[in-house]
């Protein structure tokens, strides 16, 4: 194997590669599946969290509000359309979501507000301790099968630069790439944010409301809840007869891989721009 | 006390959101098993989760028990498959035939009662245990004719069948005032001639009159429960000891979904109004 040319072993290598990606992950499905976990899912704010990251949250309880009519999009920005519908407000980040947008507040801006982060930790929590997904403590339990995997290819990396520079060939660049970009997808496997039990769950939401994802919502109390539902499972979008265009204004596709990390464009985000500490665009966003 | 009977309603694709949003007010969901006879594992694997949301009946429609002519192996096969992923609490075929001389008749239709069509039926209810490993609660079914060369009542004809294979009684009650009405008998003493005793699960539904040669109740799903329903669930209620699960079937035409859950809450009243008189009845019987 160690004698192969370069490309060859590169080939080689990168089918190995695959191979301990595959086995490290099969191992890690396998005893994620014998971990206890409650995979009921009906709170479709849950859901959203689960599915997608805050800014999904944030999508998801914005076209509930919305909906319902107490929230309102103004080209980029949300506010809140009656504020002493507030405190009738039962779910605590529906409550801070409108308080915060009593003035008109980016979405970006939303998600280093300390209220908002906190509601934000609620569903991080519940969603954890159900195991659907992977707190520190399951993380901790994929690394040792990652780490070996990783073991394993840099040792096999190791063992050909060493062949190959023993008989004087210096072309180990690609291989070196190569070992890398193993490392690096090997390490994002150890960090995936839901487990198995947190994908199932999804699987099979998915599967159950599959039929419905072309209905077009109406606007009824219950079609609300419907609507709720099928975009946490499918997203936004897949609400029928949502203004498209004003929601992808909300949330442009730029920011979708950001995680809900900082957006310096925001108009309240952590002090940089827009309206900074209060004055301007958000008002209360940063208080 | 908490109530032995539950009350839910069919699993329909167009309900399914606000069925899922709404699980709190409902005891139990009645899948038809026919629709994921084909269905992938990831689906039926998606309504068992489901299961563990909520109790899970299953509901054939197509097996067409009711008949001389055997029912087809791999047809009972395919719904073997499904009963064995969903694993429902229990599941439920119409006492009906739906295909004859090789035509998919494309409804349930009534069979003559008569004593050919009791022993048919008897055969494939064996038959379906033998593949599935477990039986079927048997549903009465709405007719707008008089099934032609029969011979015994509707009660004794579906009492004959129950009492031979020992299978529990699905009760659909809308399908009984509706033949009771079509045929010229007071639905309470329709319903009085049935074997209660052996009734587990009831249907609740609506319907529309027509008009045909004369006027006729059609079993159409499409309607609310009509007010004569609740009171015959009540006075079953009242008339047998066993839990009773009520399902409401609809199947077009809905209504905003509140509404639904309106008719869930008068069947509990309904239930809970004739359990209340049958247990002041046995009180007062006590004190005697």
């Amino acid at each position: 194997m160690f004698a192969l040319r370069g490309p060859d072993f590169l080939g080689l290598f990168l089918l190995l590669s695959v191979a301990v990606y595959l086995a490290v992950h099969l191992l890690i499905v396998t005893r994620e599946a014998a971990q206890p976990a409650e995979p009921r899912i009906r709170d479709p704010y849950a859901i959203a969290y689960l599915r997608g990251d805050v800014r999904e949250l944030i999508r998801v309880v914005a076209l509930s509000l919305c909906l319902r009519g107490l929230l309102q999009i103004r080209t980029t920005t949300f506010q809140t359309v009656r504020e002493m519908e507030i405190d009738r407000v039962q779910v605590p980040i529906e409550t801070v979501i409108l308080r915060l947008c009593r003035t008109p507040c980016q979405p970006s801006a939303l998600v280093h507000v300390p209220e908002f982060e906190s509601a934000v930790g609620e569903y991080e929590r519940e969603l954890t301790r159900r195991g659907l997904l992977a707190g520190s403590e399951a993380k901790g339990r994929r690394w040792p099968l990652v780490l070996a995997g990783i073991g394993f290819l840099v040792l096999i990396a190791l063992i050909k630069i060493k062949v190959a520079l023993s008989t004087g060939h210096h072309n180990i660049l690609f291989l070196i790439l190569l070992t890398g970009a193993a490392v690096v997808v090997l390490m994002a496997r150890a960090g995936a944010r839901r487990t198995y039990a947190g994908n199932s769950a999804l699987r099979n939401l998915t599967s159950l409301f599959a039929s419905l994802r072309s209905r077009r919502a109406q606007k009824s109390a219950d079609a609300v809840s419907e609507a709720a539902l099928l975009a946490a499972v499918f997203g936004i979008y897949g609400v029928a007869g949502l203004d498209k265009m004003a929601w992808a204004r909300m949330f442009p596709q730029s920011n979708s891989s950001n995680n809900g990390t900082s957006d310096s464009s925001s108009s309240c985000g952590s002090g940089s721009s827009g309206c900074g500490g209060g004055g301007g665009g958000c008002g209360g966003c940063g208080s | 006390m908490n109530s032995p009977d539950r009350v839910g309603l069919g699993w329909r694709d167009a309900l399914a959101a606000s069925i899922y949003v709404h699980l709190d007010s409902i005891d139990v969901i009645e899948v038809i098993l026919d629709d994921y006879c084909k269905a992938p594992a990831r689906q039926l694997r998606a309504l068992r989760s489901l299961g563990r949301e909520v109790p899970v009946i299953g509901h054939g429609v197509t097996l067409g028990l009711a008949s001389v002519s055997p029912v087809a192996t791999a047809r009972v096969d395919s719904l073997a498959k499904v009963v064995n992923a969903l694993e429902p609490q229990l599941w439920s075929e119409h006492l009906a035939f739906v295909r004859s001389g090789g035509y998919e008749i494309g409804h349930l239709a009534a069979p003559p009662r008569n004593r050919r069509t009791v022993e048919g039926a008897v055969a494939n209810i064996e038959r379906v245990r033998g593949i599935v490993g477990t039986s079927p609660a048997l549903e009465n079914i709405a007719t707008l004719i008089d099934p032609p060369n029969s011979a015994m009542s509707e009660p004794k004809w579906v009492g004959d069948i129950i009492a031979a294979t020992g299978v529990p009684l699905l009760l659909d009650l809308h399908n009984l005032y509706a033949n009771a009405v079509n045929f010229g008998h007071d639905p309470f003493e329709y319903l009085r001639a049935f074997p209660l005793e052996e009734a587990q699960v009831v249907h609740i539904s609506g319907g529309v009159w027509i008009e045909a040669e004369s006027r006729r109740l059609l079993d159409d799903h499409l309607h609310d429960v009509p007010d004569i329903v609740y009171s015959m669930l009540g006075w079953l209620a009242e008339h047998c000891s066993q839990p009773l699960t009520v399902i409401l079937e609809r199947d077009g035409q809905y209504p905003q979904f509140e509404a639904l859950l309106r008719q869930l809450q008068r069947a509990r009243e309904a239930l809970a109004s004739g359990r209340a008189k049958r247990s002041r009845e046995a009180y007062e019987l006590a004190a005697v």
